[in-house]
């Protein structure tokens, strides 16, 4: 399978401030990539060494083949030469510029005519014409976060680094915000490094994931297969436990939305953003399967399923299960005993239609990013 | 009042200033840094630089009047350089007022650029200003009542030096004698009237100088908004 | 500093007005002050101005002088650094520049001279000095009357004398305490000035009841309005022998030497008689 031309190509380590060594392990020729794991494990860490702030211990960062970091020849790219957007955790708008003087601090060069101009265009892209003349400190959190980015974004870098771009904000704005976040990611066209520990923002902003525990890189690939195909039991505890599917909702009625998964309908409730494309999130924890179809039971979807592998996890089991669509289940020992779960054995599967979890996907289909195998520890 | 000592005074204040501004300003910057590396040679330098708020004002004349005596290396190296010795002579009391003044100098701008949200100047290096253009344009605006605080300070402390300024400058008419010197002159000569109108002065500009820094005080520090 | 957070919103550098002009003011006269040349060298081409290292007790008589010299030379001014005579010798051997000291001991002169920063022959002696015992107009004590007994009077906490150490007048005081018979009584009363003038502004401010100070200062136009005093007999102290040198380095040796011989002549005495000195051995 051809893969994409990839712009950025780092491998390296570097010094976390609590001491240990971080294996930084990204590549990506366009799109999303999420560096996703728990508080900690080392994301901001990499984050900024390839922005530059911080000197990685060995190792090589590369960008449209140019190295901006080398460690064998010595070589490091300061911030300013990378042409790197970068936003951090917080999001460090100067607070003695108004709004259009945050927007337009790296246009400083241009002249004046010129500057004035992108900085509307800028300011109007992200709907902050009537706040230009404001103060940061007066901005809600939406607004500073939009100031924020069209202040990185109004240089054109080459590479969009965002820290937990969401994480301050309360969970209703989040949920705002999040599309609209992912719909200027992708306009712009940049390659995007993009850090969370926020399981719904790596699914709905991301392309890529690369998933990491204290320190170390455990899993890459596309968000939906790492998320439904975890490669060892860490990733599976980091990742949590659930199926993702790519779906198409057909018709939305009385707040319940149809979506069509490989051929099969279920019932979800709608979103309020609605677009076409969702990603379909089931937990195994709430799959329930049944061996026949006999009295009325709530869960409003029920689908045919071949069971594929039965795997003991502890006091519960493991099921693989093929419904036209990948799926698993967690039943307990004694359930699968009694229900006779055998690979091969046809069974039906439930799910209620609140644990039919959506996810908006709006915009560019997902690009391949390169996968590779977990680097072995 | 005393028109030369206090045109002498004003050179002395404001020369001090401005040495202590370009020592002190690079100085305080190193000092605030928070990297782990250099820690203890870190501690060592601030704690020489506030000795001098410790230190009584003898002692320091003392060694002052010791270390730079014409038959001291300094003493010696002084004289082959200018020809002149350094006690008795605006020069020694130059050094000396610099010497005693550092922590009013450094200490505010420590202060200042410790309380600096480094993520600011980061976030000026990303968007692609270099590392000078960010001290004129992020840390100058960020830091500028921290470091106004420690301008008008030393100023206005220079203003009032006593001590170091009589044992080593001696009490020497249009060259060393200060308004403090001279209102200490105008009370041996048992001259009430002038000591009191040099006196008047002297206050004053005490109390302008703080007046200044209250207002500056009253600065919110200048975090980058934004969580 | 203290920083108290405020409410206050965050007030950019162009938007204080207050704080701007101040910075101005600051600006304008810290580059004015800082940019000022140092005063260029004197020449004897330049107004004549001598610079004198003397005893403090001078200071009234330098003036009195200084106006008799200059009937004859306009131009002629002094510029006095006054200190205890054994201070000024210390700063002198350590480089302090002056073009003639007046001390109040002779015998510093000469230490001056063997230290090799005046010749030996342009030592000179001016004139001898008297103690007195000085009590402000307000104060009870009749210092006439009671003479040396005025010290033992009973309002008295604080006797000030000039420091024994570096002034001559210390010790003369010293001296004449031992002669009295008082000293050992009055140890723990004596307030001990840094130089005879600091001793006159203790018992002057009344931080002192009485003083015992030389009498060129108590006839001198500050304290003689202010107080009375009581002569101390000359036999009671060793002499307090004034004499001087012009210094090997003076700019103006010229003008020095011409000031000195006025010290010296018989107007320049009777000037300095006015004052108390006496001139018993005439060179």
């Amino acid at each position: 399978m051809s893969q994409p031309e990839q712009r950025l190509i780092a491998t390296f380590t570097v010094r976390h401030r609590s001491g240990t060594m971080i294996d930084g392990s990204v590549e990506t020729g366009g799109g999303v990539v999420v560096l996703y794991g728990p508080s900690g494990c080392g994301k901001t860490t990499v984050l900024r060494a390839l922005a530059g702030l911080d000197r990685p211990a060995t190792g090589s960062i590369a960008f449209d083949g140019v190295p901006w970091f080398d460690a064998a020849r010595g070589i490091d790219l300061p911030p300013q030469a990378r042409d790197v957007g970068m936003l951090g955790q917080e999001l460090a708008l100067f607070p003695w510029l108004d709004v259009a003087g945050n927007v337009g601090y790296a246009l400083r060069r241009l002249p004046a005519a010129e500057r004035a101009k992108r900085v509307t265009e800028a300011l109007s892209r992200f709907d902050l014409d009537s706040l230009a003349r404001r103060m940061p400190a007066t901005l809600s959190g939406g607004q500073q976060q939009r100031v924020a980015l069209a202040r990185a974004l109004v240089r054109r870098p080459r590479l969009l680094l965002l820290d937990e771009p969401l994480s301050a904000l309360d969970a209703p704005l989040r949920a705002r915000l999040r599309p609209g976040l992912r719909r200027w990611l992708v306009e712009t066209g940049l390659p995007v490094v993009l850090v969370t520990h926020d399981h719904t923002e790596a699914l709905a902003l991301g392309d890529g994931i690369v998933v990491m525990e204290e320190g170390r890189v455990l899993q890459t690939g596309t968000v939906a297969e790492v998320f439904s195909r975890p490669a060892d039991a860490r990733v599976a505890r980091i990742v949590g436990t659930e199926s993702i599917l790519c779906g198409e909702v057909i018709a939305i009625e009385a707040g319940l939305a149809t979506v069509e998964v490989a051929g099969v309908r279920l019932t979800a409730v709608a979103l309020a953003d609605a677009g076409r494309l969702v990603h379909v999130c089931l937990r195994a924890e709430e799959v329930v399967l049944l061996r026949h179809a006999d009295g009325a039971l709530s869960a409003r979807n029920r689908f045919p399923a071949t069971v594929r592998f039965v795997v003991p996890e502890g006091p519960l089991v493991r099921v693989g299960l093929d419904a036209g669509f990948e799926l698993t289940a967690l039943v307990t020992r004694a359930a699968a005993e009694e229900l006779a779960l055998l690979p091969g054995e046809r069974v039906l599967a439930a799910v209620k239609v609140p644990a039919v979890h959506l996810v908006p996907r709006e915009g560019l289909p997902p690009r391949p990013v390169a996968v590779s195998p977990p680097i072995p520890r | 009042m005393d028109v030369t000592a206090a045109w002498l005074t004003f050179r002395l204040a404001s020369t001090t200033t401005l040495l202590l501004a370009a020592i002190g300003l690079p100085l305080a910057w190193w000092l605030a840094a928070p990297h782990g590396r250099g820690a203890g040679l870190r501690g060592l330098i601030e704690a020489v630089c506030t000795l001098p708020l410790v230190l009584p004002p003898t002692v320091a004349g003392f060694f002052l009047l010791v270390a730079t005596a014409p038959q001291s290396v300094v003493g010696r190296f002084w004289a082959g350089l200018t020809g002149s010795t350094l006690p008795f002579t605006f020069s020694g009391i130059l050094l000396a007022a610099v010497l005693m003044n550092l922590p009013y100098a450094i200490g505010p701008f420590t202060a200042a650029f410790a309380a600096l949200d480094r993520k600011l100047v980061e976030a000026s290096w990303c968007l692609g200003e270099s590392r000078a253009a960010t001290i004129l344009r992020v840390v100058l605006p960020a830091c500028w009542p921290g470091i106004v605080t420690g301008l008008v300070m030393t100023f206005a402390h220079v203003v009032g030096e006593f001590g170091v300024v009589l044992m080593v400058g001696g009490n020497i008419p249009g060259i060393t004698r200060t308004l403090s010197v001279a209102l200490y002159d105008d009370v041996q000569a048992l001259d009430h009237a002038s000591a009191a109108r040099t006196a008047t002065v002297l206050v004053a500009v005490a109390l302008v100088a703080l007046v200044i820094v209250q207002r500056l005080a009253r600065q919110p520090l200048a975090k980058g908004t934004g969580r | 500093m203290l920083r108290r957070p405020s409410n206050h919103r965050f007030r950019p550098l162009r938007r204080d007005p207050v704080v701007i002009s101040a910075l101005i003011v600051a600006v304008c006269v810290t580059i004015l002050g800082g940019c000022t040349k140092p005063a260029p060298p004197r020449t004897p081409q330049a107004p004549t101005k001598i610079r004198v290292a003397a005893a403090t007790d001078l200071r009234s008589c330098l003036d009195a002088l200084t106006d008799a010299f200059q009937v004859e030379h306009p131009s002629f001014d002094l510029l006095p650094t006054f200190g205890a005579s054994g201070v000024l010798l210390t700063q002198l051997k350590s480089g302090l520049e002056t073009d003639l000291y007046l001390s109040a001991d002779i015998a510093y002169a000469h230490d001056l001279a063997a230290a090799g920063l005046a010749a030996e022959a342009d030592v000179f002696e001016s004139g001898q000095g008297r103690l007195v015992i000085w009590v402000r107009n307000e104060s009870p004590i009749d210092v006439a009357k009671l003479g040396g007994e005025a010290l033992l009077d009973m309002s008295v906490r604080r006797v000030a004398i000039a420091n024994p150490v570096h002034a001559p007048y210390g010790r003369a005081a010293v001296a004449a305490l031992d002669h009295l018979g008082l000293h050992d009584r009055l140890k723990e009363k004596l307030a001990i000035g840094e130089s005879a003038a600091q001793a006159a502004q203790y018992v002057e401010s009344g931080a002192a009841e009485v003083g015992i100070l030389p009498m060129a200062l108590a006839k001198g136009i500050r304290l003689s309005e202010r107080g009375r005093f009581w002569v101390v007999p000359a036999e009671a102290h060793p002499p307090i022998r004034h004499g001087g040198a012009i210094h090997a380095r003076a700019i103006d040796r010229e003008a020095t030497v011409a000031f000195r011989d006025f010290l010296l002549s018989p107007a320049g005495r009777s000037i300095l008689a006015r004052y108390g000195f006496e001139f018993p051995a005439v060179p």
